[in-house]
């Protein structure tokens, strides 16, 4: 084997060994983000879950869920607000932002097929969606950082 | 008076093996410290890791734990039964060693987020106060961790007050050592 020859071998073998680095480490870290990714999900559900089942107004006993306040919803004053809207939006954002620190969210509500009530506005690229499927409605809540 | 080292072939060969020799084993000296470091950080943060996991299944575990996760007339609901959490804290100093088997080193913390009235630590005496659950929003469920490194996790969670039937939104937390 001639001089050239073998430089040439182990320039090969030092390219292969970097690529084999550079697949492990790229391996890696993916496996670290997919991890986040799954908690976060997990707590914009769980926040979606709480908003449904809140019951913050007090003086309209038996008390009602938000959930039961968006499905009797036909624009008519609730708890003291001129529209029970407003009241959902109010409600929402309060809750979110208790919740949030540093993320911004979108709330929506799709009844009959078409968009009943817009909250928030979502600023950013990474994105966690979930969405409450209930009997008269679905509410979907979307947050980016 | 000049003196000339005349080295033979197979002299020079031989310095030049040692030589060789000796750059390899730094190498490998080296590289066993790196690896040495790489490995002790990667078991440090293995550890940290293994530590955060299974505090993120204790945070998605407790709020379905029967001690504390509503029911309605046997149907269990995904929320956490307020009225239980305060007997809770005597079911654990009762039980302490099943709960420290159950959870381990770590403190486990409920806090009324929205809406919230008055700050404060929850106990019996807010709890029989007419003006509950206004009027404090701490609750500590479970104490055994000492250490000021710690890592916080939390998740939002549904909080169920029978008294008052109300249902408002609280942050499950559970801190873990680094």
């Amino acid at each position: 084997m001639k001089k050239a020859q073998a430089d040439m071998i182990g320039l090969v073998v030092i390219v292969i060994l970097f690529i084999i680095i550079a697949i492990v480490f790229l391996r890696l870290s993916t496996l670290e983000d997919s991890e986040s990714i799954i908690k976060e999900n997990i707590e914009v559900s769980n926040l979606l879950n709480a908003i449904m089942k809140l019951t913050p107004c007090n003086n309209i006993k038996p008390l009602d869920s938000l959930a039961d306040v968006i499905d009797n919803c036909n624009n008519q004053p609730y708890c003291g607000e001129s529209n029970c809207k407003d009241y959902i939006k109010k409600q929402v954002d309060n809750a979110a932002s208790s919740s949030f620190d540093k993320e911004s969210y979108s709330f929506t509500i799709i009844r009959n097929g078409a968009v009943f009530l817009n909250t928030g506005s979502c600023v950013g690229n990474t994105k966690f969606v979930d969405t409450a499927i209930m009997p008269k409605f679905t509410a979907r809540l979307e947050v980016c950082k | 008076m000049r003196t000339v080292n005349h080295y033979s072939k197979g002299q020079i060969g031989t310095i030049e093996m040692i030589m060789v020799l000796v750059i390899v084993i730094v190498i490998l000296v080296i590289g066993m410290i790196f690896y040495y470091k790489f490995f002790i950080g990667s078991v440090e943060s293995k550890n940290l890791e293994l530590n955060q996991q299974e505090a993120n299944v204790l945070l998605a575990s407790l709020s379905s734990i029967p001690e504390l996760q509503c029911s309605f007339r046997t149907i269990t609901r995904d929320c956490i039964d307020m009225g239980k959490v305060i007997t809770f804290k005597d079911a654990v100093t009762n039980d302490r060693v099943h709960y420290v088997d159950l959870f381990g080193t770590k403190n486990i913390k409920i806090e009324l987020i929205y809406p919230k009235d008055n700050e404060g630590e929850c106990n019996l005496n807010h709890y029989t106060s007419n003006e509950y659950p206004g009027n404090c929003n701490k609750w500590n469920i479970y104490n055994n961790l000492n250490t000021k490194d710690r890592a916080i996790l939390s998740t939002p969670v549904s909080l169920y007050f029978p008294i008052t039937k109300e249902f408002r939104i609280g942050r499950l937390i559970v801190e873990t050592r680094l």
